[in-house]
């Protein structure tokens, strides 16, 4: 059997990296921080290799068809390690400050990024699922990683708990397509279902499937975990899972429905536009709520779902290329939200009320700034990214005549303004209550958020220059 | 038919010994109900013919995975757990879900089994005497790829035992197909042939389980690892 390295390059890397850390790792007398360095530097060669085969258009099917390496595959890649390298950068500081050892931090982190990829490439259900349980089982150890505070081991146990449940729907719903269509694999059962039409078997595979994957990608029904999970984790970790992990659910949703499943999509479509409808205005809604900033960021990572379910309920080549292009800016904007959280700090620690931001425009204009273009983002003000990214999936939407989804989508809009606009208000507008004192700003964290905020601009002034890549990219 | 009779029991045992896992109050109680789950599970994958799952899944799980359960909770002293009296809202509203789900899936298996809905692997039912229908010869295709066969073998080994003059598949009659599928599927069951597909065709799944345990050691040490006030300066 001969096998394809070059497909599976960016996959090596992150191994090779793996490796080179956990070695690095064993060494008491190396710095810490070389971890980090080193996790920065294979994830930066694996987004090269990633863009340079996206460029090069390499395509192909390895390991027997188990994996399919195409453009949609490394498009996610790159969304992937993106997220991944910003995530590091702010999370060096951060770490810094505690004494424990940091090394596993960072292969944990390298681990759940493989998983990722796995699901963007994944061909057969049990890749996808492999890939899932890779990235979720990584996550779960991240989320309860400060094991001296209640908060984070809660977070920990309680998302291993209902993450565990969650995997079980998703696999008991692979077993009824299997049972229903006679494979796993996703472009033979896309052709099983057109011989044998809709068994019962299928359907309630595919429920068990829209159920598997809303909580792993946090839709409304299937929400409650997030924002006690966002709250309790380690803020860096937050900002992880809130981006790649989601990135990568809605990778294999969008690859599992509309290819394997698009034959019964006009059952499944009407359970999409439900979800994505009531998980946008229902995290909008809750969001206005939240007086903690992280738990105000998980609702609006959860309204920020339902805007990309938008994108797969309008199940057409546009749908997905706009999904996949948001993916890509609420990756970005929302690591950026959650570092200028961590640069947020105090003596006591963080400071995570939103009364605690009242101020700050003055007193650290730095800060203020980052945080308002990221939250300007998220609210989809022009000419951020945040509004191109909305403004193609809401027209992918009409294009395919979800004109009622669009308007909730745009009501929705309008309410979150509502509380993102309201941290700003606080920061420019209102005298501080206590004077806090802030530490002095991280170099790297300031790195990562001018990194992040580069991104953001520079998306919403040219997002043909990174739409086209998505539309070429689409596997329908 | 024996077969089926033996699905029944079997079943009937795995989802009656999971009920009591968490039924009982007493976790070693628990355990051992788990212990039988265990068992029923390798008694269904008897019934479908992989032996040697059957055996992996009584040596590994009920065997070694058990023990370290009840070492664990021996070594923790964990008492009879407290009862949860109290009825709440989100208790009747679990009961009431979970009816529907089961209603739904007996439906299913309702359907299923009327024949309303045709699962593939009964797609081509034989007329005796009839040719080999193109839905038999897909179904060996299948077959092939999937337990990585060979052809040649199939015809050499498989064929001649079926019907004796002939030597390939293609000039089996549908009945006699059907039995040459039957024969195909109950070699999933040797231990060789679940060694060559995970080898080959199921290699890659096989590697990212093992990174799979890798994350989840990594996990324990990280979970459990004490900080040291001496080492971590």
């Amino acid at each position: 059997m001969t096998i394809n390295w070059q497909l599976l390059m960016p996959e090596l890397i992150i191994i090779l990296t793996f490796i080179l850390v956990a070695i690095f790792d064993l060494f008491n007398s190396i710095q810490k921080t070389v971890a980090a360095w080193l996790t920065i530097v294979g994830c930066a060669i694996a987004l090269y290799v990633s863009i340079d085969m996206l460029q090069v258009g390499m395509e192909g099917t390895e390991f027997s068809n188990m994996i399919q390496v195409d453009k949609y595959s490394l498009f996610f890649n790159v969304i992937f390690l993106v997220s991944t390298i910003l995530v590091v950068l702010i999370s060096m500081n951060y770490l810094g400050r505690t004494d424990r050892r940091q090394g596993e931090y960072y292969l944990l982190i390298l681990l759940a990024t493989l998983g990722m990829m796995l699901m963007a490439s994944g061909n057969e259900l049990i890749v996808v699922f492999l890939g899932l349980e890779l990235m979720s089982l990584s996550l779960y150890v991240l989320a309860g990683y400060f094991q001296r505070s209640m908060a984070s081991s809660e977070a920990g146990m309680k998302y291993l708990l209902l993450g565990a449940f969650a995997s079980g729907f998703f696999l008991y719903g692979i077993a009824l397509i299997y049972g229903g269509a006679g494979t796993t694999s996703i472009p033979k059962i896309a052709s099983a279902i057109t011989v044998n039409a809709t068994s019962p078997l299928l359907l309630s595979g595919m429920f068990l499937l829209v159920v598997g994957f809303g909580f792993k990608v946090a839709l409304v029904p299937f929400h409650q975990w997030a924002p006690d999970v966002y709250e309790g984790a380690p803020t860096s970790i937050a900002a992880f899972i809130s981006a790649g992990p989601k990135a990568a659910g809605f990778a294999a949703f969008l690859r599992i429905f509309l290819e394997a499943l698009q034959n019964i999509q006009s059952e499944w479509i009407v359970v999409v536009t439900i979800l994505a409808a009531l998980t946008m205005t229902v995290g909008n809604l809750v969001a206005i709520a939240q007086r903690n900033i992280k738990r105000m960021l998980a609702y609006s990572s959860i309204a920020h779902a339902g805007y990309v379910l938008v994108g797969l309920a309008a199940a057409n080549k546009d749908g997905i290329s706009s999904a996949m292009f948001y993916l890509l800016i609420y990756c970005i904007m929302n690591i950026g939200a959650f570092g200028a959280v961590i640069l947020a700090r105090t003596e006591d620690g963080e400071s995570l009320m939103i009364s605690d931001y009242a101020g700050l425009g003055f007193k650290k204009p730095l800060l203020a700034l980052f945080m308002t273009l990221m939250l300007l983002s998220l609210a989809g003000f022009p000419p951020t990214a945040g509004f191109v990214g909305k403004f193609y999936i809401f027209r992918s939407a009409v294009e395919s005549g979800q004109i009622w989804l669009v308007i909730i989508g745009a009501i929705n809009t309008a309410i979150s303004a509502f509380y993102y606009l309201r941290v700003v208000v606080a920061m420019y507008m209102r005298e501080p209550e206590e004077e806090l004192d802030f530490h002095p700003y991280p170099s790297l964290l300031i790195v990562a958020l001018t990194l992040a905020a580069i991104g953001v601009v520079l998306i919403g002034i040219l997002p043909s220059y990174f739409l086209s890549p998505a539309q070429i990219s689409t596997f329908l | 038919m024996a077969e089926q009779i033996l699905f029944i029991i079997f079943g009937i045992l795995a989802v009656g010994s999971a009920i009591c896992v968490i039924a009982f109050k007493n976790p070693i109680h628990s355990a051992l109900a788990l212990v039988l789950t265990f068992f029923s599970l390798a008694g269904l994958f008897i019934s479908l013919g992989a032996y040697f799952v059957a055996a992996v899944q009584v040596i590994v799980y009920a065997g070694a995975i058990m023990v370290l359960f009840l070492f664990v909770i021996m070594l923790l002293n964990l008492g009879r757990l407290q009862a949860a009296r109290q009825i709440n809202k989100a208790k009747v509203f679990a009961v009431i879900v979970g009816i529907i789900l089961a209603a739904e899936a007996i439906y299913i298996g309702i359907r299923v089994y009327d024949g309303t809905a045709v699962s593939p692997s009964q797609a081509g039912s034989a007329v005796v005497g009839a040719a080999i229908t193109t839905e038999q010869l897909d179904q060996i295709a299948t077959l092939e790829s999937t337990y990585q066969l060979d052809r040649a073998e199939i015809n050499s080994t498989y064929v001649p035992k079926i019907a004796e003059q002939k030597s390939t598949v293609e000039t089996l009659t549908a009945s006699e197909a059907n039995q040459l599928i039957e024969k195909l599927q109950g070699e999933m069951g040797k231990p060789d042939r679940i060694g060559t597909v995970l080898f080959t065709k199921f290699l890659l799944p096989f590697e990212v389980t093992s990174l799979i345990l890798l994350a989840a050691l990594i996990g324990v040490i990280v979970l459990v690892k004490r900080e040291d006030p001496d080492t971590a300066a």
